[in-house]
């Protein structure tokens, strides 16, 4: 199954100076699912496909950096590996960490249009992550490790010109969908494996029927998940359709 | 016991198609999702997206819809040969 992110390649010297090729798909497929989601969410979330392309060998430096095998990050790790990769974006540089920062457990990184919150260390609640800011923001859990703070809008109190769309507004929206796409393609993916397994022969029917069942089960909240985000981001879409139309 | 089924299995053909039906709607939605990605306007990619997520969100609700009719055929059906003791 393709991958939006990682379906490219870079080139990387040795220590030595040899040259190799990396294949980010290899990369991806040894991430555990945390790891990836963080850096798919991360990556392309945050600075879109555009400046990825831009910062391929920083952001494998990244990969290389951090433990992919693990399941939770430790905010120091990721922020001091992040240091290291030399990445570059104009509102998230080395130079400018003012837009990144840490508040208990949480990695949060400040853009005009919203706040997101990367919860690495699990174990915050939801209150806990509301206290931490000084505004009403909408809380909205995507899985055990991303979390997902956007301002709350305050109906018939915003002016049309706050309620604008921004580039990363929409960027936002857009990459959320995405992410969610590939994780219902991941589960569908690993359903059709199975089945053919079945068909084939090689697997026991009642590990197909489980598999497929619990395929269905992860699939049903996927699915869930990603109409809600969909009809919150239709929503959106009208709305500042219709302030724009009055502008 | 280690059971077998036919490629041609209606149980499996008709999970397998309705997955493989979802899946095809995912990744046509993904494209979409990409090429907005790649307009400069975040009105138009707003107005392309959005238009698009809509329609998308009707058609995935009945493809999943579709999906749980062939499972429960499908584990109707393995139940069936259990009982039967094919399995």
């Amino acid at each position: 199954m393709s991958n939006l992110l990682y379906s490219d390649s870079i080139i990387d010297q040795t220590s030595d100076g040899a040259t190799i090729d990396i294949n980010f798909d290899e990369v991806s497929a040894m991430l555990t699912p945390v790891a990836k989601k963080f850096l798919d969410y991360y990556v392309r979330t945050s600075y879109g496909e555009d400046v990825f392309a831009s910062n391929k060998k920083a952001i494998f430096k990244f990969i290389k950096s951090i433990d992919i095998s693990k399941d939770v990050f430790s905010v120091a790790e990721v922020t001091d590996a992040l240091l290291e990769t030399g990445f570059s974006h104009p509102n998230l540089s080395p130079d400018n960490l003012s837009s990144l920062s840490v508040k208990g457990n949480a990695l949060i990184q400040v853009s005009r249009s919203n706040v997101i919150t990367l919860r690495i260390d699990s174990g915050l609640s939801e209150e806990q992550i509301q206290g931490m800011f000084p505004k009403a923001f909408t809380y909205k859990e995507y899985d055990d490790s991303i979390v997902f703070l956007t301002p709350t809008v305050v109906k018939g109190k915003k002016s049309a010109s706050t309620r604008k769309l921004s580039d990363e507004t929409v960027v936002d929206y857009i990459s959320q969908l995405g992410i969610m796409t590939e994780d219902i393609q991941g589960t569908l993916g690993a359903m059709v494996d199975s089945l053919n397994g079945g068909r084939a022969g090689e697997v026991d029917i009642s590990e197909v029927s489980k598999a497929t069942i619990e395929g269905v089960k992860a699939l049903e909240e996927q699915v869930t998940s990603f109409i809600t985000a969909a009809e919150v981001f239709i929503t959106k879409a009208e709305d500042a359709l219709k302030v724009e139309a009055q502008v | 016991m280690r059971s077998r089924m036919s490629a041609d299995s209606p149980e499996l053909m008709g999970i397998g198609n309705a997955v493989t039906a979802l899946n095809n709607e995912m990744e046509s939605y993904k494209n979409i999702l990409l090429q907005a990605q790649k307009l400069t306007d975040p009105r138009q990619q707003m107005t392309d997206a959005g238009r698009e997520t809509y329609n998308t969100v009707t058609r995935i609700g009945k493809l999943k819809d579709e999906v749980l009719k062939s499972l429960k055929v499908f584990v109707d059906s393995v139940k069936a040969s259990q009982e039967s003791g094919q399995i």
